[in-house]
């Protein structure tokens, strides 16, 4: 035992002393482009394939993917970027370029020749996303929205018609969501339909109201905003209601309630809300679910009303391929790429690109998760990174205000109106005390 | 009536036992419980290495799959590549392990051997250095390997455990004060020389508190995950630790690989530790001793 002990060991050391040394100064060969970007096990092949339309595009130069899970990808990009080592492309979300929004070190796109003309075909409002004054330091390659994902079996034998709702060209009132969501949720003998992220909902309401109460464009809080209020009434009541049922108060929330899977595969709730896209149903597919999607909600009497977060593509200053780099993006952002992008990750950013994938007559897409993609595409509302203290003050006020309660009966109308505005005014000062902190 | 009579004291000798020992059946009920609780997550676990994503989703819980997916196994070693990872964190496990507890044992060798001048206040600062936090160094140590071009491979995981850690030498000195010094006497009589005495003399009688470092050096090395991820930039020479936190991630639509994952992840640490479980209870018993 012994004897075997020393000789595994000795192996051991062996051929670990070959392999780090075989690792020292293994640098990536000059033909090879190196693209980060967060991604599960399953979804890397499918970047990979993209990627290599690329490469088809542009023989001899091979692209080089690193990829990391989405919570430790921030962590690395920042140790890589302190080492002069990141990758020559970075995807960055709205959630993790804040870090970098005062930093120094992505170039400016804008002093790129050629990439003006792609940059400019990219949707006006992902254009004026993640700029540092007048300095672009990315540009936006997908976009991300929410939408109502339902198992088709939850309407069965129902008095709702789910084809009549996937087809509808308005997105739900709150009023209207209680009543269609709420009953099925009572057919099904459910306790409640539909799990929300609270700060999703407040801003999507608020937007949808035409003017929102945090103006992220400006860093401005408006407590004088009587849409905006409105809006947030309605969401409290919403929630009130007992078939919404807030999920968590952080507003950095792409990881938090919009993944409730299995409450749905439970069947304690009959809806969720999740992100657009296949990878985001992909899940409960797996587990036998049939999923098709609904549009989102809106304000009452509001606007049809995406609300999107974006994904970017940067390059960082240290990069010694910044040519190769450029190349890719002008790639990326080209057309033919972004419809291939669509179809298994973020919606285009490409202007062409995203009235083809969302003009609904498009037969290369799954309708039943891209059928409903129309409604609010015109209207298109950026919630931008917020920085974590403002979010901590937002969660807080949203939190008091939920907590409090205003009902005087059991109907969606009763409860008492002056408490519940006298409330939702203070929700205000509490954001326009924070407004520093934008 | 004799052996009514006899049952019947028989009886009442059991009673009277039991009532003597009620607490030692208090005492055994609490550690099935507590052995329970460390039981059942790894019961939980291994199970739902096989489970479809709805029995893992799924109300009220299943513990066994009606269906299990075997296939689980060979599509996280073959189709994503699992054992790439495995080699890489058995590689770096085996080079902390060895430069780690060798280079600990000779620190503690010079602390607990000599007596120079200042050997107590430098065993203070040494032990004093446990107290701080990893997250305090962590900034300063990439810097440093910045510096010399270290920031690429295994090198920053691994050289720093040549200069041991202090928890490893403080075992291994406490070990070896108990060790009497007439034997390193009768071996200098001999002509033997300082480091003749601590390879021939002194390692052998320490390999149970080496096995025992030996061990806690293994499990911090495989379960590291931050030094892997800042310090490694090629994915080829990935751990365990960052090829398990992509299956953890919610686009996931095979809930049940993360398990899959974790159970084999278990395996080298249940072997390690069955081939030195000898040497952890002797060494546990001696250290008593001593």
């Amino acid at each position: 035992m012994k004897k075997l002990l020393s000789l595994l060991m000795s192996a051991a050391m062996l051929a670990g002393g070959a392999s780090v040394f075989a690792g020292c100064g293994r640098d990536v060969p000059d033909n090879v482009l190196v693209v980060s970007r967060w991604a599960s096990v399953y979804e890397r092949s499918a970047f990979e394939e993209w990627g290599k339309l690329f490469e088809a595009e542009n023989p001899g130069i091979e692209i080089q993917w690193n990829f990391n899970d989405y919570s430790n990808y921030f962590t690395k990009l920042r140790y890589d970027l302190l080492d002069d080592a990141a990758a020559d492309v970075v995807f960055l979300s709205t959630w993790g370029w804040g870090p970098y929004r005062d930093s120094n070190v992505f170039v400016d796109l804008d002093s790129v020749d050629s990439l003006k003309d792609v940059i400019a075909g990219v949707n006006e409002g992902a254009n004026k996303q993640f700029m540092k004054g007048e300095e672009r330091l990315g540009v936006s390659v997908g976009i991300t929205t929410r939408r109502i994902a339902v198992d088709t079996a939850t309407f069965e034998g129902s008095a709702y018609d789910l084809s009549e709702l996937q087809t509808r060209t308005s997105c739900f009132e709150p009023e209207e969501m209680i009543s269609i969501l709420g009953g099925v949720a009572q057919e099904n003998g459910k306790k409640y339909a539909l799990k929300m992220d609270s700060s999703e909902a407040a801003f999507l309401l608020t937007a949808s109201a035409g003017a929102p109460i945090v103006n992220n464009a400006t860093k401005t809080v408006d407590v004088d905003c009587e849409a905006g209020k409105a809006a947030v009434r309605d969401l409290v009541l919403l929630f009130q209601s007992g078939y919404v049922v807030p999920f968590g108060q952080d507003t950095n929330s792409s990881a938090s309630g919009t993944f409730d899977e299995a409450m749905l595969v439970q069947g304690e709730q009959t809806v969720l809300t999740s992100y657009t896209g296949p990878w985001g149903f992909s899940t409960l597919q797996n587990a036998g679910k049939d999923i098709v999607t609904l549009p989102a909600f809106k304000a009452t009497g509001g606007e049809d009303t995406m609300l999107v977060t974006y994904n970017n593509l940067c390059v960082p200053k240290a990069s010694e391929k910044k040519d190769m780099a450029y190349k890719f993006i002008e790639w990326a952002l080209s057309y033919e790429a972004q419809v291939e992008f669509a179809k298994f990750s973020d919606l285009p950013s490409n202007t062409q690109a995203y009235e083809y994938v969302t003009g609904g007559t498009s037969e290369e897409f799954p309708t039943d998760l891209f059928g409903s993609f129309a409604v609010g595409s015109d209207n298109l509302y950026y919630m931008d990174g917020m920085t974590d203290e403002f979010a901590s003050a937002f969660s807080a006020a949203m939190s008091n205000l939920l907590n409090e309660s205003y009902k005087t009966g059991v109907g969606y109308y009763d409860v008492d109106e002056a408490k519940l505005d006298a409330a939702i005014d203070r929700f205000c000062a509490a954001l326009k005390d924070a407004e520093d902190k934008l | 009536m004799e052996q009514t009579k006899s049952s019947s004291l028989r009886r009442e000798r059991v009673l009277s036992h039991i009532a003597d020992c009620w607490w030692l059946w208090i005492l055994k009920a609490v550690i099935v419980l507590l052995v329970l609780c460390i039981i059942v997550p790894f019961f939980w676990m291994i199970t739902s290495s096989v489970k479809t994503t709805q029995e893992y989703l799924t109300s009220p819980i299943v513990w066994f799959s009606r269906d299990p997916q075997w296939s689980n196994y060979a599509e996280v070693m073959v189709d994503l590549q699992f054992y790439r990872y495995i080699i890489n964190s058995l590689i770096l496990a085996a080079l902390s392990v060895l430069l780690s507890v060798f280079s600990s044992a000779f620190v503690a060798f010079g602390f607990s051997r000599f007596n120079f001048k200042g050997s107590s206040v430098w065993f203070g600062i040494m032990i004093a250095t446990m107290m701080l936090p990893g997250q305090v160094t962590v900034v300063p140590q990439f810097l440093l390997f910045k510096e010399i071009g270290w920031t690429k491979n295994f090198l920053p995981l691994v050289v720093p455990q040549i200069c041991g850690a202090a928890g490893n030498v403080l075992l291994i000195t406490q070990f070896m004060k108990g060790i009497p010094h007439e034997i390193d006497d009768a071996a200098k009589v001999d002509g033997a020389g300082s480091l003749t005495i601590f390879l021939r003399i002194m390692l052998p009688q320490i390999v149970p508190i080496l096995i025992v470092t030996g061990l806690f050096t293994f499990l911090g090395s495989w379960k590291d995950s931050f030094g892997p991820l800042i310090y490694l930039r090629d994915e080829s020479l990935y751990t365990v630790p960052l090829a398990l936190m992509t299956f953890i991630s919610p686009e996931n639509p095979n809930r049940g690989i993360l398990f899959t994952g974790l159970t084999i992840a278990l395996v080298p640490t249940i072997i390690v530790y069955v081939l030195g479980q000898k040497y952890l209870e002797n060494g546990i018993v001696i250290a008593d001793l001593k």
